[in-house]
């Protein structure tokens, strides 16, 4: 009776606000790409009397007693995730915004890769690399679009490296038929032996339908270091959009920008 | 207790405490007050609520109010186009079941007497009716002209009259023209359309006559897409863009020496319900938001704007009563009658 009686004291404000109380919207997180150079200022975003913003960079939910935001986050970390959530009195706490950002890795000289559909061209080879990108609106000319089925892509860095694992970000909006890809390949330059060798391999299974567009990265580890300056890339475009979506059985869009090398 | 309950009982605490600070304190709707400035309100969420069943609706796209003092609600629930309540929300009468695209209501006293101007999006047509819906004049798309090729690419949104009669059309779902007619419904000119220059428009979704300095009358043109309200003389000069940032404004709404305007949704939250109400004063300067951001102007650029509370979903359309309740029209909202926002003194 007692743990009942306890239960109930810890559940009712939740019951008795659900219905008649309002949430905050999550907080706006500034920035003009999610790549960067060398390191990066990120801000936090919420104009409205008495919330605060409270953040993690440890991939944790933020709760209240998780740093408030008071200044911009310096990020230079090769993954940071910024997750961040507004309290307030008087409102239910919003959800949480998220924003990963990607640091530029080995010096990539130049991409080659099958041409894109000629509606999302964005600035060509360069696009994968340049550093713009993070906005999930295909207009803003950073992404390469596909509906064939497969893209080829090869990739040279400045000089030889030692290599351990490759960044590849995706759009998903499921809605607007765009898809992560099923599978992403790569093999490095054996120089020594001129051929290229397995480097390694990501098969991404389709789970359940995602609402919204985001960026997705996706990293794909090696079984062991390499040293090379050469790598071709095959990505897998989901060729049959799944039975829950209006568009079912047409052949799926992939939306790729930018790779990263570490 | 074994370590099995011991654990439970933990894991039920910690989330009790953590919950603690958003929920225990979280106030009811109609406690909070939304805006900032002079302009802060409490919402009514229940004001227009009806039998669904008996006077449904789909969008509820924009509102007047008459000279009665009745509030007016254009839908395009062809069962009851116009729903007309009292200003306590009770139910008056309701007519109408040919506007399958009931997308813009303006009123407008002629003579003495309240007409309505109907924007059609589904027909293609304004139509301009008399208070209990009898037609009066139908205006489609001004062949003369050669901007349409057929009716089709004629989407009106919004029509605007000025006190001489003469009827704006904004062309805002078809190809963003504002096109004057005279109170016959015969083309005068027309102007804006998409481009890059400024007097160009991007959704030009609403409109409305400023007569704030009665010696300037001019006109407000909504630019949607844009995130702006634009300013034209009455035969459509280019003047100036009122830039707002982060903010899908729909139609002005002029009462008294401000202007009132549902913003469908922010920039930022794109199809994400994140609508919420801005209010500019006579300078048009933003003083509040409604749901929405606190208004911050560094120099004279304002900075963006978004919602910040999840009151309304998709705001499509206010009106302010003579009383200056302001009431909110919802497009896609889950057929939810409009909400009633009460001054805070």
């Amino acid at each position: 009776m007692v743990k009942l009686i306890r239960s109930v004291i810890l559940l009712f404000p939740c019951g008795l606000f659900a219905q008649d109380s309002l949430q905050l919207t999550p907080p706006i997180i500034k920035y003009h790409s999610i790549f960067f150079s060398k390191k990066t200022q990120v801000e936090l975003a919420f104009a409205y009397p008495n919330t605060a913003i409270h953040y993690t960079l440890n991939q944790e939910a933020p709760a209240i007693a998780d740093p408030t935001y008071k200044k911009p986050i310096l990020v230079r970390d090769n993954l940071t995730t910024i997750k961040a959530k507004v309290f307030g009195n008087g409102y239910i706490a919003s959800d949480i915004a998220t924003a990963t950002f990607i640091k530029e890795g080995k010096k990539i000289s130049m991409i080659h890769q099958t041409e894109p559909h000629p509606k999302y061209a964005a600035a060509g080879p360069l696009a994968l690399f340049d550093l713009k990108g993070g906005n999930v609106d295909i207009g803003t000319n950073t992404w390469l679009g596909y509906n064939c089925d497969t893209v080829k892509i090869q990739l040279s860095l400045s000089k030889s490296e030692r290599v351990g694992k490759l960044l590849f970000n995706f759009l998903q909006n499921e809605n607007a038929w765009i898809f992560l890809p099923e599978e992403i390949s790569i093999q490095w330059y054996n120089q020594q032996l001129n051929t290229y060798q397995f480097f390694g391999k990501e098969s991404i299974e389709s789970k359940a339908q995602v609402n919204g567009a985001n960026c997705n990265f996706k990293m794909v580890n090696a079984m062991n270091k390499v040293i090379t300056d050469k790598f071709l890339i095959n990505i897998v475009v989901k060729k049959k959009i799944p039975d829950w979506h209006p568009a079912k059985g047409s052949h799926a869009w992939m939306f790729i920008d930018e790779i990263k090398v570490y | 207790m074994n370590r099995k309950s011991f654990l439970l009982q933990s894991a039920v605490l910690t989330a009790g405490i953590a919950g603690y600070p958003s929920l225990l304190s979280a106030s009811k709707k109609s406690d909070i007050i939304f805006g900032h400035n002079q302009k802060r309100y409490r919402l009514d969420t229940q004001w227009g609520k009806l039998d669904f069943n008996r006077y449904p609706v789909k969008d509820c796209h924009e509102m007047v109010q008459d000279k009665l003092g009745r509030i007016i609600l254009l839908t395009n629930e062809t069962k009851n186009n116009i729903i007309i309540y009292d200003k306590k929300g009770k139910l008056v009468t309701t007519w109408g079941s040919e506007y399958p695209g009931a997308h813009g209501l303006t009123l407008f006293n002629e003579n003495g007497q309240d007409c309505l101007f109907i924007a059609d999006n589904n027909r293609h047509q304004v139509i301009k009716t008399t208070i209990d819906g009898r037609v009066l004049l139908t205006i489609g798309y001004p062949k003369e002209v050669g901007i349409y090729q057929n009716e089709t690419e004629f989407i009106p949104t919004e029509t605007c009259i000025a006190p001489n009669g003469d009827i704006y059309v904004a062309d805002g779902y078809g190809k963003d023209y504002i096109i004057q007619y005279n109170a016959r419904g015969e083309y005068i000119r027309h102007w804006g359309g998409r481009g890059a220059a400024p007097k160009h428009l991007k959704n030009a979704h609403g409109i409305c006559y400023d007569d704030r300095d009665k010696n300037n009358p001019l006109l407000i043109v909504t630019s949607r897409e844009e995130n702006a309200f634009k300013r034209y003389t009455l035969d459509g000069q280019y003047i100036d863009t009122i830039a707002l940032p982060g903010a899908w404004v729909c139609r002005p709404v002029i009462k008294g020496d401000y202007l009132y305007a549902a913003v469908l949704q922010s920039q930022h939250r794109q199809g994400q319900e994140s609508g919420f109400v801005t209010i500019l004063d006579k300078d048009n300067k933003v003083i509040s938001n409604l749901a929405g951001s606190t208004p911050t102007y560094q120099g004279q650029v304002l900075t963006d704007m978004y919602q910040t509370v999840k009151a309304f979903k998709y705001p499509h359309d206010v009106c302010i009563d003579d009383e200056e309740n302001v009431y909110v029209a919802q497009w896609n909202a889950g057929h939810v009658y409009p909400y009633k926002l009460i001054p805070v003194l």
